[in-house]
């Protein structure tokens, strides 16, 4: 008997047909096809990763698959589904889909026409903390005749103080930076001191008809700020960081 | 560009790619595998070979930021 094959699950789209003309090519060249779920479609290809013990060969694939989602993501609004989700076949695969539909729906409307930037921005840690040891050197410091126990807890509260410091000032300054970006975003996720050097790592939703004013403003951001951080601006990307699933 | 910014800006974007399609997007989570065993859900993610991606890039930035 002829076993079925295993389905590779790329991303969800807002059509169940694929339009004639796109030459789509999954992971290693795979077939591409489209399991239809009502009015939305799954993209799906017999694709399954081999070498699970080959970070390079995985990180190509994981690429590859970005690839396929991004070149979709031109004539259609996406739903990206985590790399490497696959089912035993069609009928697992639609099965466990059509469980999600209705969020699915809300997701595709509510993400219609928009997609994702990311920004990390890089603060001068030394000169951070120079800054914030200044401000800390009050009673607290240790001094010569201090017990070893009194030192001791003096350098704890001296770095929870400077861990405090440093917290409120990566807040104000992701504050300063939001003002710049906040009007062209439709929403924002924020993650802050994720470490010491990266004070803010942010996502950004974005209207695609707000795209320009976005990228302007990042512009005049980078003009005004560029002495002071190091940014790191990527995208566009499909929403991944938008997606919301109830269950 | 030299080939030192190129790598540093592949790596970079491999590093983004990883950070999303990695544990973001649509999720079909794992407690489907074993609250409903039917539907048959082989293997999903591959983070078990690709650990603490975010750790990963956040030293790589952190890198970038140091002075040389």
């Amino acid at each position: 008997m002829e076993i079925a094959p295993e389905i590779y699950i790329y991303c969800i789209i807002d059509d169940n047909t694929l339009k004639t003309d796109l030459k789509l090519k999954g992971i290693g060249d795979s077939e591409v096809f489209i399991l239809p779920l009502n009015n939305l479609g799954v993209i799906a290809g017999n694709f399954r990763i081999r070498k699970e013990n080959d970070p390079d060969y995985i990180k190509n694939c994981a690429m590859q698959h970005e690839h396929l989602i991004e070149s979709l993501m031109e004539r259609y609004t996406v739903l990206p589904v985590k790399f490497h989700t696959v089912f035993k076949d069609k009928i697992s695969a639609i099965q466990a889909f059509q469980k999600h539909y209705s969020d699915f729906e809300d997701n595709i409307k509510r993400l219609r026409n928009k997609i994702e930037y990311g920004l990390k921005v890089l603060w001068p840690l030394k000169e951070i903390q120079n800054n914030l040891d200044i401000n800390s050197r009050d009673k607290e410091r240790v001094i010569e005749g201090d017990s070893e126990s009194k030192k001791y807890l003096k350098n704890k509260y001296i770095k929870y103080k400077q861990s405090e410091a440093l917290k409120e000032l990566a807040k104000a300054r992701s504050d300063e930076i939001s003002k710049y970006l906040d009007n062209f975003a439709v929403e924002k996720k924020l993650k802050l001191l994720q470490t010491d050097s990266l004070f803010l790592n942010a996502v950004y939703l974005v209207d695609k008809i707000d795209i320009k004013d976005f990228l302007e403003a990042f512009r005049k951001l980078k003009e005004d700020m560029g002495s002071k951080y190091e940014f790191l601006f990527t995208g566009p990307w499909p929403p991944y960081n938008f997606i919301t699933l109830k269950r | 560009m030299s080939t030192d910014s190129y790598n540093k800006q592949e790596n970079i974007t491999l590093l983004e790619v990883l950070d999303r399609v990695l544990d973001k997007g649509v999720v079909i989570s794992g407690d489907i595998v074993i609250s409903c065993a039917d539907i048959d859900l082989i293997y999903l993610g591959i983070k078990i070979l690709l650990t603490s991606v975010e750790t990963m890039e956040s030293y790589k930035l952190a890198r970038l930021n140091e002075p040389t």
